[in-house]
């Protein structure tokens, strides 16, 4: 497998039962690219995510990620990986700092290091005042910063963004756009992002593929991709790829 | 008066509260609340009336009859004590492990009146404990109704009077419920003191009771009246008490029970129906002051942690660098939730009581008792401490205690062998915590029974290594099926059961070897070692399947 390549897959799927999560993954994301997978709920993103991140085993199908094999090497996986998962797992009698000292003393940091770049990082999130504050507290939005925070805490080669900026206000969907251009632009840092909300991928995104039921069915550049169904942005082309076009005339005919 | 009307808002309520209830049986609800209502009928009339007639006939000759004929008003009261509390604790105990602010705000801006919402409430709890009390009733009474031949009338009057007590106690739990999760649900911690609450109600309401009973004589004498009559089970006891004199057809008369039976028939019915019908009034009239919880769950209190602890910073420095972190982090998210801390202080609680209680019932050693009687004494306390323990910590800390969320699960999987270092903070955490629960309670009982340094030493030690060994069972227990903290799931009741019937049971295995090699060699610390050392090594190798299994990829 070539090496300037951080994720690999070949014919990866996972089934739940009766139920295709993913069919047929052929996949390659470049080493310092930002990669976006876009899709409806429910169309096997998150499970892509979880099995490229170790924490889910595949059905068949092989993928290597920073070079390390999904059914052999997933404690290296995980040293070179970070994750954010879809939903925050945050303990909510931690403060901020609590938490992102657990985090990052499981990814065996600690010391001055780590207390250096909790504080940058909580300046950055601009959470400073409140970085002492038990996180039952935090907003939705603020929790969000608090996980981003703890998926980069550790400088990880490859970071997986599972709908990361679905509960942030515009301005720190800004912040999080910015931290991920600049980390994969300054250290070479490879993004995977899963999301559906296309502004942000178009923004962000270098390469985006799109799955529908499981199966990816366009993978190019935003621009590439209108280009290819005639749409107007990225959102139109979602539309006429995945479906979901408004019938207008039904729109109110729930009132019958 | 527009709550009085009851318009179909609260049949909407109740059906849903039911819905809510009987949610595990949602693919057979009506087939499976059909088939228990026969059954339970069937139950009454006919399979318990039959098995407690050939069990009478059994007592005949040998005494019991005799105790039943003089002593059933007494026995009566106790009944309905326990059918009052256990259906005044129960519903308020499981209501608060969930605070339901949000549901009652969809109501109230659906235009509901508030009296709408708790008749609603109340009746959607009926089929549920109407069950119970169909199944509980025949057993309390058939043993009065066969002994004493009550007739017919006599028999409806009393299940009617165990369903009315029934009904009103579990109207007036539903007021309490409300109240205290109405209260709780302006904070944004009223999860977390509903949790514990729900615990410490039952120590709350049980205390006063068995205070009660222990010094009701006194209380009695002091006041110049017995002080059971002036609860409401003691009335709806002696009107039941009261049929079974008037109706039975064995010619026992009112005068044998005139210095038990204070109150007539009729003014114990007075008195059952006047507070039911206060309790209703108190609920109408409290009912929009229950519900406007203004701010509502939005009026956040946030909660600034301080500097660490010399404890914390203690441990940090003796454990350095990853690990350390790692446990300190997970003895302040343990320690700070407050449902946690008052599990533990529950058991802490009954294991200082127990050496009382029993220091209560038989009385001191006294000067002349034979030298073997100490050491039984000892062994018996030890293991009484000991097994409370051990259930209420390998639960709490354990079941509950072991892991928020699935989501915070994939936090530690993503990285590098992040479960094996939180199960180790997570159980050295726990061990570290379990030592002033031992000591406490050790000590309580070596002053109550003056034992000597040694002996309160090794019950110290016992006390300690046997809640280690359940805490290690019970985690392990979760690790390979985790519930997380939803105490209504079924995963976590099958933990619970499975964990307590496993500590129980190997408890017992020890003691019976434990006594036997005590036959051979009367040697209190091997005793104690054979009783606390298979719990620990049972428990550690069921924690690291647990947490193999936990590592593990998921494959669902």
């Amino acid at each position: 497998m070539s090496s300037n390549l951080d994720i690999q897959t070949k014919g990866l799927s996972k089934n739940f039962g009766s139920v295709i999560a993913l069919q047929n993954l052929d996949l390659e994301v470049q080493s310092g690219s930002v990669f976006g997978l876009l899709g409806p709920n429910g169309a096997g993103k998150t499970t892509a995510v979880r099995i490229l991140s170790g924490l889910l085993k595949q059905t068949s199908g092989n993928a290597t990620v920073c070079g390390f094999d999904i059914n052999t090497q997933r404690k290296e996986i995980k040293a070179a990986t970070g994750l954010l998962p879809e939903t925050p797992g945050l303990y909510s009698k931690l403060s901020a700092v609590e938490f992102l000292e657990f985090i990052g003393a499981l990814n065996d940091m600690s010391g001055e290091l780590l207390h250096r770049r909790i504080d940058s990082l909580m300046d950055l999130m601009g959470l400073e005042d409140r970085q002492n504050d038990l996180l039952e507290s935090y907003s939705s939005g603020m929790k969000q910063k608090v996980l981003v925070a703890s998926t980069v805490l550790h400088e990880p080669k490859l970071v997986f963004l599972d709908e990361a900026t679905s509960r942030l206000d515009p301005s720190a969907s800004a912040l999080v756009k910015e931290i991920i251009m600049a980390m994969a632009k300054e250290m070479d840092t490879t993004f995977f992002i899963c999301t559906h909300m296309t502004d942000f991928a178009e923004d962000v995104c270098e390469v985006i593929g799109i799955l529908n039921e499981g199966i990816l069915n366009t993978l190019g550049s935003p621009r590439n991709i209108i280009e290819q169904v005639e749409a107007e942005d990225l959102e139109d082309a979602y539309l006429k790829i995945v479906g979901g076009q408004v019938d207008r005339s039904k729109l109110l005919s729930w009132r019958d | 008066m527009e709550g009085l009307n009851l318009t179909r808002k609260w049949f909407a309520i109740a059906k849903t509260e039911f819905f809510v209830q009987t949610s595990k049986l949602r693919r057979v609800r009506k087939v499976a609340s059909l088939l228990l209502l026969v059954f339970g009928i069937i139950w009454a009339l006919f399979i318990v009336p039959n098995i407690m007639e050939s069990v009478l006939s059994d007592l005949e000759g040998t005494g019991i009859d005799v105790l039943l004929m003089v002593s059933f008003p007494s026995l009566m009261r106790s009944v309905m004590l326990f059918l009052w509390i256990l259906l005044l604790i129960y519903p308020i105990s499981y209501a608060l492990q969930e605070i339901r602010i949000g549901q009652w705000e969809i109501m109230l801006s659906n235009n509901v009146s508030t009296w709408d919402m708790m008749f609603g409430m109340f009746m959607g709890k009926i089929p549920i404990y109407g069950l119970f009390v169909l199944y509980a009733t025949p057993v309390i009474l058939t043993p009065f109704t066969i002994f004493f031949r009550v007739s017919i009338f006599g028999q409806i009057i009393m299940y009617f009077t165990v369903f009315f007590v029934a009904l009103s106690t579990l109207f007036l739990s539903n007021l309490i419920t409300t109240g205290i999760q109405a209260k709780l649900g302006e904070s944004s911690r009223g999860n977390d003191i509903a949790k514990a609450l729900s615990m410490v109600v039952a120590l709350a309401l049980l205390l006063p009771m068995y205070g009660l009973m222990f010094f009701s004589d006194s209380m009695s004498a002091i006041l110049g009246f017995d002080i059971f009559i002036l609860f409401p089970f003691t009335w709806a006891a002696d009107i039941i008490s009261w049929s079974v004199i008037i109706f039975n057809e064995i010619g026992v008369s009112a005068t044998l029970f005139i210095d038990i039976l204070k109150i007539t028939a009729l003014g114990d019915l007075v008195l059952i129906l006047c507070f039911t019908i206060a309790i209703i009034i108190i609920a109408y009239i409290s009912a929009d002051r229950i519900f406007s919880f203004g701010a509502g769950p939005r009026t956040e209190k946030i909660t600034t942690i301080g500097e660490e602890n010399r404890f914390l910073k203690g441990i940090k420095r003796v454990y350095t660098g990853p690990p350390g972190v790692l446990m300190v982090n997970s003895i302040k998210e343990f320690t700070r939730k407050m449902q946690n801390v008052s599990r533990l202080i529950y058991g802490v609680i009954i294991a200082i009581l127990l050496p009382v209680i029993m220091n209560y019932a038989m009385g001191s050693v006294p000067e002349g008792a034979p030298p073997e009687a100490q050491p039984f004494i000892v062994m018996l306390v030890i293991i009484m401490i000991g097994m409370m323990l051990a259930m209420i910590s390998g639960v709490t800390f354990g079941g509950i205690g072991f892991l928020e969320s699935k989501d915070q699960l994939w936090i530690i999987k993503s990285t590098p062998n992040g479960v094996w270092k939180f199960a180790k903070a997570r159980i050295f955490g726990s061990f570290i915590l379990i030592i002033p629960m031992a000591i406490i309670p050790s000590i309580v009982a070596a002053i109550i029974f003056g034992f000597t340094i040694l002996d309160a030493l090794m019950i110290i030690v016992y006390t300690y290594w046997s809640t280690c060994g359940a805490v290690l069972l019970c985690a392990g227990v979760t690790a390979n099926n985790p519930a997380y903290e939803d105490q209504k799931s079924s995963a976590f009741i099958l933990n619970t059961m499975v964990s307590l019937f496993t500590l129980l049971g190997i408890l017992i295995i020890s003691l019976m070897i434990g006594f036997e090699v005590m036959a051979i060699n009367a040697n209190l610390l091997l005793f104690m070692l054979i009783l606390s050392t298979p719990m620990i090594v049972i428990g550690a190798i069921v924690y690291v399947i647990g947490i193999v299994r936990m590592s593990r990829p998921d494959t669902k």
